[in-house]
């Protein structure tokens, strides 16, 4: 390419793509380096707000929570989406275009839609309690609200479309012959899947569970709605701090080690995936 | 036909996917279909009778109910608003990132798209604290540039998408016939493209409608968003209309889904 082209793109370039790059730094960009600011405590310079998370019980508290219901959830996620994936990859093409709705619909449905059902269905008084009770002939209230339990069960709910999405993309990248020559060598279906499509599969699987991961480790209206007092996540304590005790540099502090966290975890997971490939 | 499909070991095998995999079509689909039903009174919300005759009843008392509809209204206009901005800004820098070459275009690229890296809690703090220091907080407009970042990164990516499918001769073509590179992107490209518009222009709409978590932290009293009015109303009072809400939402996000899957069947899964 000439210069003189060159030039001319740099300047269309600057033209079409400045008022978005605008927006970008106005409205993302200025505001997470003012997080930086504000947990720093504003103009006057004091890392306080971090010297008192480090010797804050519900920080660590939630930071441990944060943690444990990211695997739980990315654990049952896997398991729930890897079955629909393979069911999908076995379908004729048109078949399988139809029958992803039932896993976009529940991707495009509102977090808040499936949160509010959830109360319902586990609630004391809810949906599965009272059929126990009906089975089982007395009351019966099984606390399966406002803990753990339902808050993974929750959150894997609004997760699994992430694992089908890349995890079915392997499979259908594998070239049936493969299964096909093992069969033929005398390999009995499940020995098929063990060294053929589970092995194939795997960047797929990991590439879904770590999105999962990191998506489940800034989780906010689940564990708001979902989870009981133990269950407080980072999310959520960021927004306790911010409206509730008003301390904006401990939201601020608590912010960017949530955002340290997920960096970390990124970083680890693009680096697992290239050296997968090498 | 392949012998292994007559196979016994090999056909309980396939019966056991189909079985697991419905079970969780089913775990995915029920929770929505349940909230439906409530709202239809097809079956007892919480703190509610028993009566279970279909009724319209709940759509009666939100459609009556000013906080509820006026919620609804904020966010309709919001999503509109965010939808118009974010077409507006994204279909110019599609075009600038796909059609033209310069150098840190990657990094502009994934300057772009940091409200995809960043959760949208911190996303939320950031703007909640910036826009608190410069009054933009509880606004219509504070909200309105907060979705256009917030549904911008969807809008290049579908738009994108789009303009890698067509065929760049076509341009190529228009421009040795002698027409300027406006008149090319107006009556070449652009025309190819309206259905990755369309499409677009859909998850934005869909986007913001449904968007909680900044417009949690940024709006008030005056500027509620129907999610919000949903949030709190899940956490504090459980009252019925939650369920008609639901399904306007869930109704909202089917249209957008269907829409987005007849303009472009083959990309419904990667876009996203």
């Amino acid at each position: 390419m000439t210069m003189a082209a060159m030039t001319k793109d740099r300047i269309g370039a600057l033209c079409t793509i400045g008022p978005a790059a605008a927006f970008m730094v106005g409205i993302v960009g200025i505001p997470l380096f003012y997080i930086l600011y504000v947990s720093f405590n504003g103009p006057h310079f004091s890392p306080s707000a971090y010297v008192m998370l480090l010797s804050s019980r519900l920080f660590f508290q939630s930071l441990w929570s944060t943690f444990e219901t990211s695997i739980l959830a990315t654990v049952l996620s896997v398991l729930l989406g890897y079955p629909v994936a393979v069911h999908l990859a076995r379908q004729p093409a048109r078949r399988r275009a139809l029958m992803m709705i039932m896993v976009l619909m529940p991707f495009w449905t509102s977090v808040l839609v499936k949160s509010y059902a959830f109360t319902i269905i586990l609630g004391r008084r809810g949906i599965i309690n009272t059929a126990l009770s009906c089975v089982v002939g007395h009351k019966v209230a099984l606390p399966l609200l406002f803990n753990k339990f339902s808050v993974v069960i929750g959150m894997a709910n609004y997760l699994v479309p992430f694992v089908v999405f890349p995890v079915l993309a392997s499979l259908l990248a594998i070239d049936p012959a493969l299964g096909r020559a093992a069969t033929l060598m005398g390999a009995r279906p499940m020995r098929v899947f063990r060294q053929i499509t589970l092995p194939l599969s795997l960047p797929g699987v990991i590439a879904g569970a770590s999105s999962t991961f990191i998506i489940s480790l800034g989780f906010f209206v689940v564990p708001a709605l979902l989870g009981g007092r133990h269950d407080v996540m980072l999310a959520n304590l960021v927004d306790f701090y911010t409206r509730e005790t008003l301390d904006w540099p401990a939201a601020a502090a608590i912010g960017m080690c949530l955002l340290a966290v997920i960096g970390m975890c990124g970083f680890i997971a693009t680096t697992l995936r290239k050296v997968r490939r090498v | 036909m392949n012998t292994a499909f007559t196979d016994k070991p090999a056909c309980r095998i396939r019966y056991l996917t189909t079985g697991l995999a419905c079970a969780v079509y089913g775990f995915l689909l029920v929770p929505t279909v349940i909230v439906m039903l409530i709202s239809f009174g097809l079956i007892a919300g919480p703190s509610q009778g028993g009566g279970m005759h279909p009724t319209l009843r709940l759509y009666a008392e939100f459609l009556s109910s000013s906080a509820w509809m006026t919620s609804v209204w904020h966010s309709v206009f919001i999503a509109c608003a965010s939808m118009i901005l974010s077409l507006g800004i994204g279909i110019p820098a599609t075009y600038g990132l796909e059609r033209f070459a310069f150098r840190g275009q990657n990094m502009i690229r994934g300057m772009l798209m940091t409200p995809l890296a960043v959760p949208s809690i911190i996303i939320s703090l950031g703007i909640y604290f910036y826009f608190s220091a410069i009054g933009l907080i509880n606004s219509f407009a504070g909200l309105v540039l907060a979705h256009t970042v917030y549904v911008t990164p969807y809008v290049i990516m579908t738009l994108a998408a789009g303009m890698r499918k067509i065929d760049p001769q076509l341009e190529f073509a228009a421009q040795l016939m002698g027409a300027g590179r406006q008149r090319v992107f107006w009556r070449v490209m652009l025309p190819q493209i309206r259905p990755s518009i369309i499409a677009g222009g859909l998850f934005a709409l869909l986007m913001s409608f449904d968007e909680v978590v900044i417009a949690w932290f940024i709006s008030g009293v005056q500027t509620e968003t129907l999610p919000v009015r949903m949030y709190s109303s899940i956490q504090w009072e459980i009252s019925p209309l939650i369920a008609v809400a639901s399904t306007l939402l869930s109704a909202v996000s089917f249209f957008a889904c269907l829409v987005a899957s007849r303009v472009s069947p083959a990309d419904g899964g990667d876009t996203v």
